[in-house]
């Protein structure tokens, strides 16, 4: 009776590590990383990292609405950049938006994006926070061209981020109207 | 009758000889494509190479005239095997992000090929790719990669060659195939040994040793197929009166680069694919010391280069800081200064390196830079932003307001612009 205990123990944490998607569902309000309120339209699958939360509706290759924890002064946005020799970029309390292509730039390497330009760079707000928002192109190794948005703001010292992607000419008309409603309408819970 | 531990060796035995007897099948299999005769010479050794001392010896030993470039193997044969492989990887290459199409960067780079590869031009397809790292490669089906830490990395269309040229010996002599072949054949040995020293209670780290060294024969083939591709790229330079010092000062930047960036960690002679660095710049020198004498002019192409590759440099260079550590990018950085070329831009990255950093000094160091890029010639017009926000983080605002006032003189409808009037109105 122990060895089957155990060996169901042993099954269901083996089966816990493989389902790292959970579901967001339709409709109220999510708590995202501490920081965020977030009232959602449709469903959302959500995966966490250990600096952010990505929310998809078809898959991270097809879309992807990032929230990235608050990054404190003189810390990486991202600790653990995927195949990549060069660390995330750092924050500095003080930076200007003028200083945000750069660490926007810096996350979408981390990330194995290539091609990035940043079309477009208006002021924007991030819940009640003045923020800086980035319209960019990207592509993938493989070559799909991306489309996307961020959003950046200091506030108290602490760099708040949201960036969203998607394939550009079928999933973006799809999923961007939405993702543009979240990061618009959003509350700071801090 | 036979005792179990008996009955558990013959049914090894048997089973060992099943799988062996299928491995004959595939040796008939292989010989329907490509047989190892048509391959020309067997690959030079590394003392078989040292002992190369005049010019019609080295010609003699990189024969061009009795090769034969694959033209497309039969999907039945091993080699249509790797040619299958090959498509799939350029059916990935053809559509990557990181591919440059820019055209007349393009037919610049494939102007070169072709006057390397003269009539096996048309079975190459180029690829420029967008990747720091100095690379080139040339597939079993044609497929080519330049990748632009090359690009950036060459100071003259020469020593791009030199590059092309060993990756073009690779593809003429079917490195490749002949790699793949040796593997199978070696590994194939070995299974044999194993069953071998198992029936005969061999003692047990026999086994080990037998598989030691059949990895040390694969890595050694491979180590003699890259001498070989050196030997290939030098002749093909030799052909077309290119400078036949290009190859040993590509491998001694090389090395410099890597020890500049922390990267020169020891190398293990017998567990390598390569030969040493320094080994191979010295051979290369070698050779074209020998040759050099026979040659009435050699061909530089700097200028030429430079018109093709400094509109593209910036574009490179932002990818390399972006992607390399600080070490590497600045490693390579001090290396191009060196050659003194359009200054201003290579200090304004030097500074962007510093700026970027999460050093506390970085904005100090950064604007050091950028004040020698500003007197040097070629630096862009973003130099004074960049200025301008390493003052800011230094609280010397009056410097800042100067520098983006300068920035928004020379270019007003930057896609920044409206965000730096911002700022400056927040300066007031």
């Amino acid at each position: 009776m122990r060895k089957l205990l155990a060996f169901l123990f042993v099954s269901c944490l083996a089966l816990s590590g493989c389902a790292y998607y959970s579901l967001i569902p339709q409709g109220g309000s999510v708590n995202v990383v501490g920081e965020y309120l977030v009232k959602t339209d449709g469903s959302w699958n959500s995966r966490s990292y250990s600096d952010s939360v990505a929310w998809t509706k078809h898959g991270p290759r097809l879309d992807g609405l990032m929230f990235f924890t608050a990054t404190e002064d003189g810390k990486r946005l991202m600790d653990t950049p995927f195949m990549s020799e060069k660390k995330g970029p750092t924050f500095k309390k003080g930076m200007t938006f003028l200083e945000f292509p750069d660490l926007l730039n810096g996350v979408l390497a981390s990330l194995q994006f290539v091609d990035v330009r940043i079309t477009k760079m208006t002021p924007s707000e991030l819940g009640d926070a003045k923020a800086l928002r980035m319209d960019f192109t990207m592509k993938t190794e493989n070559g799909p061209n991306l489309k996307g948005f961020a959003r950046m703001a200091n506030k108290n010292d602490r760099l708040l981020f949201i960036l969203f992607y998607s394939e550009e000419s079928t999933y973006y008309p799809l999923v961007a109207p939405e993702a543009e409603r979240i990061t618009a309408e959003l509350r700071l819970l801090k | 009758m036979l005792s179990g531990k008996w009955q558990f060796r013959l049914f090894f035995f048997l089973a060992a000889t099943l799988a062996l007897s299928a491995c004959a099948d595939d040796k008939k299999y292989f010989e329907v494509g490509l047989k190892d005769s048509e391959l020309g010479k067997p690959v030079m050794t590394e003392a078989q190479t040292a002992s190369i001392f005049s010019a019609p010896q080295i010609l003699e030993t990189y024969r061009l005239e009795n090769l034969k470039p694959a033209a497309r193997p039969s999907k039945e044969t091993d080699e249509g095997g790797y040619w299958f492989s090959a498509d799939k990887h350029e059916q990935l290459v053809r559509t990557s992000g990181n591919l440059i199409k820019d055209e007349k960067l393009n037919a610049y780079v494939k102007g070169i090929i072709c006057r390397l590869a003269g009539p096996y031009c048309p079975g190459i397809r180029l690829y420029i790719m967008r990747i720091p790292q100095l690379n080139a490669n040339v597939m079993a089906n044609g497929t080519t990669q330049v990748w632009s830490g090359l690009l950036l990395r060459s100071r003259d269309e020469a020593e791009l060659a030199a590059v092309l040229g060993h990756e073009f010996g690779h593809y003429l002599r079917r490195h490749t195939l002949q790699s793949q072949r040796h593997i199978i054949e070696q590994t194939n040995m070995a299974t044999l040994y194993t069953l071998g020293a198992f029936l005969g209670g061999a003692p047990a780290g026999s086994v080990d040793l037998m598989n030691m060294a059949t990895n040390s024969s694969i890595l050694a083939f491979s180590r003699n197929h890259e001498r070989e591709a050196d030997g290939y790229g030098l002749r093909l330079l030799y052909e077309n009166k290119y400078d036949l010092s290009a190859p040993s000062e590509v491998w001694k930047r090389a090395i410099d680069e890597g020890k500049r960036a922390g990267q020169d960690g020891p190398l293990n002679p017998y567990s390598s694919t390569h030969p040493p660095d320094l080994e191979r710049q010295a051979e290369l020198k070698r050779l074209a010391d020998v040759l050099s004498p026979t040659l009435i002019s050699q061909d530089k192409g700097r200028e030429r280069y430079l018109e093709h590759i400094l509109p593209h440099r910036a574009s490179f260079l932002e990818v390399e800081i972006t992607k390399n550590p600080q070490k590497a990018s600045l490693a390579l950085l001090d290396i191009l200064i060196e050659d003194g070329v359009r200054l201003g831009e290579l200090y304004y990255f030097k500074g962007e390196v510093f700026r970027r950093s999460a050093k506390k000094n970085g904005a100090e160091e950064a604007l050091k830079f950028y004040k020698k890029a500003i007197e040097a010639e070629g630096a862009p017009v973003e130099v004074f932003r960049s200025m301008a926000l390493a003052e800011l983080s230094l609280q010397k605002k009056e410097e800042a307001k100067r520098n983006f006032d300068i920035y928004l003189q020379k270019a007003p409808s930057a896609s920044d612009a409206q965000i730096v009037r911002m700022q400056m109105e927040a300066l007031k």
